[in-house]
């Protein structure tokens, strides 16, 4: 891993660090509902799949989170690691993290969503595949940012109407299948 | 609404000595992240989570057989009784900014571990209690998950 190749997917100001961009109160784009775009974190750190787990180890590391998108040579989003998948390949294959390559450790199921598509949208996604997190991806396919089921309960308090898809016990719902025994389990491996 | 009728009882553990590799494989062959580390009393002295043990493996450059859970664990907990009113916990997990808490008898010992997951099951459940409210559970992970505690549902 060379440390000149860390490059950082930049989609908001130069340098800002992402919790600021999840910090600021976000208003509704349109008519009282949110867009993916309106509360996403923007600014994304990113790893490809040549590289060795110590690089998005040192990514979650230094910017404190726990999901690193997997980039292609297109630059395109084909994967997802998180610190759990760090650990549990370091267990499994026995080796330290320099001589464990990402594609080996990386979910390859990956539900992304697009950046103008409704909160609620990306919220029934995280529920039908019980995940917690999505890449935000353009149309080109390009990386735009992400958006977590913490975004999302942020913004599901003003839903007062218990069949709006962001009522609190619809997020609930989400969020007590997205962590059911087994959810951390691969989609491939939960059949 | 008390403790011990939202907690896990069936709760694997670790001592500070045994190696990550060892603390790995409880958290894969029970499925869960976060291990409570007990001394040789049952008391709990720390807690351990993949997301140590990936960190760890990072800044040691070492094989996680050669690591231990000593050195990668966060000793600082935050227990509850298994009496205390499930408000009590929650309390504590927004004011700590923690998602799991040890419960602990009146010695100390490990009897069984808290999680936001519990609650939000048992809120879910849909008993209109008002102890454990859908928003109540809400907030607390909204708490526990602000930006500034660094988390975003990840731990």
């Amino acid at each position: 891993m060379s440390l000149q190749h860390a490059s950082v997917a930049t989609f908001a100001e130069e340098g800002a660090p992402p919790s600021e961009a999840v910090e600021v109160e976000a208003e509704p784009t349109r008519g009282g509902a949110f867009l993916v775009s309106d509360v996403m974190t923007p600014l994304v750190y990113s790893c490809s799949l040549g590289d060795t787990l110590d690089r998005p180890a040192r990514l979650m590391w230094e910017h404190d989170c726990g999901a690193i998108p997997v980039l292609d040579e297109r630059q395109h989003t084909v994967g997802m690691i998180t610190d759990r998948d760090i650990c549990m390949a370091a267990y499994i294959q026995g080796r330290p993290l320099a001589h464990i390559a990402v594609a080996s450790a990386a979910s390859k199921h990956v539900y992304s969503v697009l950046p103008g598509a409704p909160l609620s949208e990306a919220h029934h996604l995280m529920k039908m595949h019980r995940v917690r997190r999505l890449p935000v991806v353009d149309i080109g396919g390009n990386l735009v940012g992400m958006l977590s089921l913490a975004d999302v309960l942020r913004h599901s308090g003003g839903s007062l109407d218990l069949h709006h898809p962001l009522h609190v016990e619809n997020v609930l719902t989400t969020l007590a299948d997205a962590f059911r025994p087994g959810a951390s389990r691969r989609p491939e491996d939960r059949g | 609404m008390r403790v011990e009728e939202v907690m896990n009882r069936r709760v694997m553990v670790c001592g500070p000595n045994d190696s990550l590799g060892h603390a790995a494989q409880i958290m894969w062959d029970a499925d869960c992240g976060c291990v409570p580390v007990v001394d040789e009393g049952g008391k709990p002295v720390a807690m351990i989570t993949d997301r140590d043990i990936c960190i760890a493996a990072y800044t040691r450059g070492k094989t996680l057989s050669e690591l231990m859970v000593s050195g990668a664990a966060s000793h600082h907990i935050f227990t509850v009784r298994p009496d205390d009113e499930i408000a009590t916990a929650e309390q504590r997990m927004r004011q700590f900014r923690v998602r799991r808490l040890p419960v602990v008898d009146q010695e100390g010992k490990l009897v069984g571990i808290l999680s936001v997951n519990d609650l939000a099951r048992h809120a879910r459940a849909g008993q209109r209690r008002e102890e454990l409210s859908a928003e109540g559970v809400v907030k607390t992970l909204a708490a526990v998950c602000s930006p500034r505690a660094g988390c975003d549902l990840a731990r």
